[in-house]
């Protein structure tokens, strides 16, 4: 496996952990009505800063431990540590994934204040996008590297 | 998935180069080994720039080595 499918598998990982540890409690925050009221949606923001400084924190927890346990698993003494012009041209493509579901949830987002739903909704639609966006990107990158383009 | 439109005869290549391994050509060229077996397999094109490397390896113009299929 390359390093940059390695890196793949880890982002995946990462993202899917830090919207369960970070992202879950914004649901269940929304849904119990936490964020309402003058205070909500700079709560709303606080724990949002929590999520992406909690996702920096387990994507880099999560790359070196898989880096460590795929050189135990395969026994691989000396890993390899390239990038070359077919990785950056997968994560090329991974960034447009990103960027357009990404830009759906966005538009979506719009869609739904038009039609009278709440800041706050509008809000967690983008976000639930910026995490599927991460998500299919990596699930993109994963795709080529196992069956090609 | 597709096949690409771009064949090659790398593998003919390597074996008759002494059966040098997809490791060892990868290295020569700067790429992963996962990159030349995905090239082998028609499951990626490489740039021009590589495509000389590779074909610079086994001493042979680009056009013995890759063959575009209209």
């Amino acid at each position: 496996m390359a390093f940059e499918e390695r890196n793949a598998w880890s982002a995946l990982i990462a993202c899917l952990i830090t919207f369960a540890l970070f992202g879950w409690p914004i649901w269940v925050g929304t849904a119990q009505g936490t964020y309402t009221g003058t205070e909500g949606l700079s709560l709303w923001a606080w724990d949002v800063i929590w999520l992406m400084g909690g996702g920096i924190a387990v994507g880099i927890a999560v790359v070196i431990a898989f880096q460590i346990l795929f050189a135990i698993v395969t026994r691989t003494e000396k890993p390899q540590f390239i990038s070359d012009e077919r990785d950056m041209m997968i994560n090329r493509r991974g960034a447009v994934v990103t960027l357009a579901v990404i830009s759906g949830g966005f538009i979506v987002a719009v869609g739904l204040l038009a039609w009278g739903m709440t800041a706050l909704a509008a809000l967690n639609t983008i976000l639930v996008g910026m995490a599927a966006g991460a998500i299919a990107s990596e699930i993109y990158r994963l795709a080529v590297y196992r069956f090609g383009f | 998935m597709a096949k690409l439109r771009i064949s090659n005869t790398i593998r003919r290549c390597r074996f008759d180069a002494d059966e040098m391994t997809q490791k060892a050509l990868a290295e020569r060229v700067g790429v992963t080994r996962q990159t030349i077996i995905a090239i082998e397999n028609a499951k990626y094109s490489p740039t021009l720039e590589l495509a000389f490397q590779i074909a610079e390896v086994f001493g042979k113009p680009l056009g013995d080595v890759f063959t575009f299929e209209p």
